[in-house]
């Protein structure tokens, strides 16, 4: 303590001495515990103990050369780390602008091809006479290409919090998340609707049809390339209390109510009084076609629509259905 | 203070003049700064503890960046370049982590 106070008197009175140091001058130095113990560039006590041997005004200069130098270095050290900032901004702003473009050229193809088809409806139901009595109807209930109303059951898989959290990171640094929900999941529960006898089932308002593909693409899933963002709400129209009672009683729901409670995702099931579902695009097939003898094209067997009715466009009595007369083929069989 | 006049002035001229960088020398900025925060810690540490020299600051500044340079040029010459280049920011970290541990000391306790 006494040499403390000595040497701090000292330095105050002349300002030029041997500052005081942690360990005892003669511990044996290694350069790492060296550099540890006593971080201080030894040019400044070597300085101190030689005495002061410039003016001060030339001092003052070399002190202002020195850091103006440094500030320059910092400066230019900054802006170079940044440099790429504006390009990179830029580039982010032109993609959000072609991704907003074609969303938007989707929607506009999307609604030509829903009035195209309403339009062949039409001519079709002049020609052939109402769907109801050939048959159509059912049909298109099946393949999901008629709007259809009923009750039913919504199933909600949320978005993993997770994703949310590691948005931010380094800049360069991708984001890593233990949970993510991927088609695979969307499928499981598609596919147990089916098979517990929901008679449409629509993810996120995209109406499924026999031809439906459900994928995963980058980080979003794909219901006929249609990209769906989380919370996944994927509806079923059937018997409701059936269905949710057999629904929240399997393996599946059994299986993501438990990784909900473990990976902190939402999910819930939830019976529906009225479900609406649009009607979907079923692709024109190009490659299956009806077999050649007219007598053996097989009828949807009639189950009674008593669950989900269709819903008849305005001013319209037929329902849409995708297959337009250039696919049906050269044998005549009507479509 | 001077120093810290100085300081700012070549901030500013830096941030006002934006010199672009030689490619030749872009591996080296990083060296080049972790030299000068170690110069400028080492620096106010001396000048609290009252044995501030001008020569030596400005001399090891430059000397500094220029040994740990020619340590990065040599060891990417000998393959070895990412390594000695995180040494040298290791070491000169440490110092600018010991002289900031001392300023707090002077600071708040002395």
């Amino acid at each position: 303590m006494r040499r403390r106070v000595e040497v701090r008197e000292r330095v105050e009175v002349r300002g030029r001495v041997d500052a005081s140091t942690p360990h005892p001058p003669g511990r044996p130095v290694d350069a790492l515990s060296a550099l540890l113990a006593d971080p201080l560039d030894p040019g400044y006590r070597a300085a101190a103990r030689r005495g002061d041997t410039t003016t001060r005004a030339r001092a003052a200069l070399l002190t202002g050369v020195g850091a103006f130098l440094i500030g320059v270095v910092l400066a230019v050290a900054f802006l170079h780390a940044h440099r790429s900032a504006p390009s990179d901004a830029r580039a982010r702003a032109d993609l959000r602008a072609r991704v907003a473009a074609a969303q938007s050229e989707a929607a506009g193809l999307n609604k030509t091809v829903r009035t195209l088809q309403s339009e062949a409806d039409q001519r079709r139901a002049a020609a052939l006479g109402s769907p109801a009595n050939t048959g159509l109807s059912p049909a298109q209930l099946q393949a999901g290409t008629s709007a259809v109303q009923g009750p039913g059951i919504s199933v909600e898989l949320g978005p993993s919090p997770v994703t949310s959290t590691h948005a931010t990171g380094r800049p360069g640094s991708t984001p890593i998340s233990a949970s993510v929900l991927t088609d695979l999941d969307v499928r499981a529960i598609v596919n147990e609707l089916w098979n517990l006898d929901a008679q449409a089932v629509s993810v996120n308002d995209v109406r499924l049809t026999p031809t439906s593909t459900i994928r995963f693409a980058g980080l979003a899933v794909l219901v006929d390339f249609q990209p769906i963002t989380a919370p996944y709400r994927i509806a079923a129209i059937g018997d409701a209390e059936a269905l949710v009672t057999s629904f929240t009683g399997s393996a599946v729901a059994e299986r993501y109510r438990t990784l909900s409670s473990a990976d902190g995702f939402a999910f819930s099931t939830d019976e529906q009084r009225n479900i609406v579902m649009p009607a979907s695009v079923l692709p024109d097939p190009r490659y299956a076609h009806l077999p050649s003898s007219a007598s053996s094209v097989p009828t949807p067997p009639s189950s009674s629509p008593g669950y989900p009715s269709p819903l008849p466009p305005a001013g319209v009595t037929a329902p849409a259905t995708a297959s337009s007369p250039r696919a049906t083929p050269r044998t005549g069989a009507p479509s | 203070m001077i120093a810290a006049v100085a300081l700012i002035a070549g901030l500013i001229i830096g941030l006002i003049l934006r010199p672009t960088v030689p490619d030749l020398l872009e591996p080296y900025l990083p060296i080049a700064v972790v030299a000068a925060l170690d110069a400028v810690f080492g620096g106010i540490r001396a000048r609290l503890d009252g044995i501030f020299d001008a020569r030596v600051f400005v001399v090891s500044f430059i000397s500094n960046t220029l040994v740990a340079a020619l340590i990065v040029f040599l060891g990417d010459k000998l393959g070895a370049g990412s390594q000695l280049s995180t040494a040298v920011v290791v070491v000169l970290g440490i110092r600018i982590f010991g002289n900031a541990a001392a300023i707090r000391r002077r600071i708040f306790k002395a």
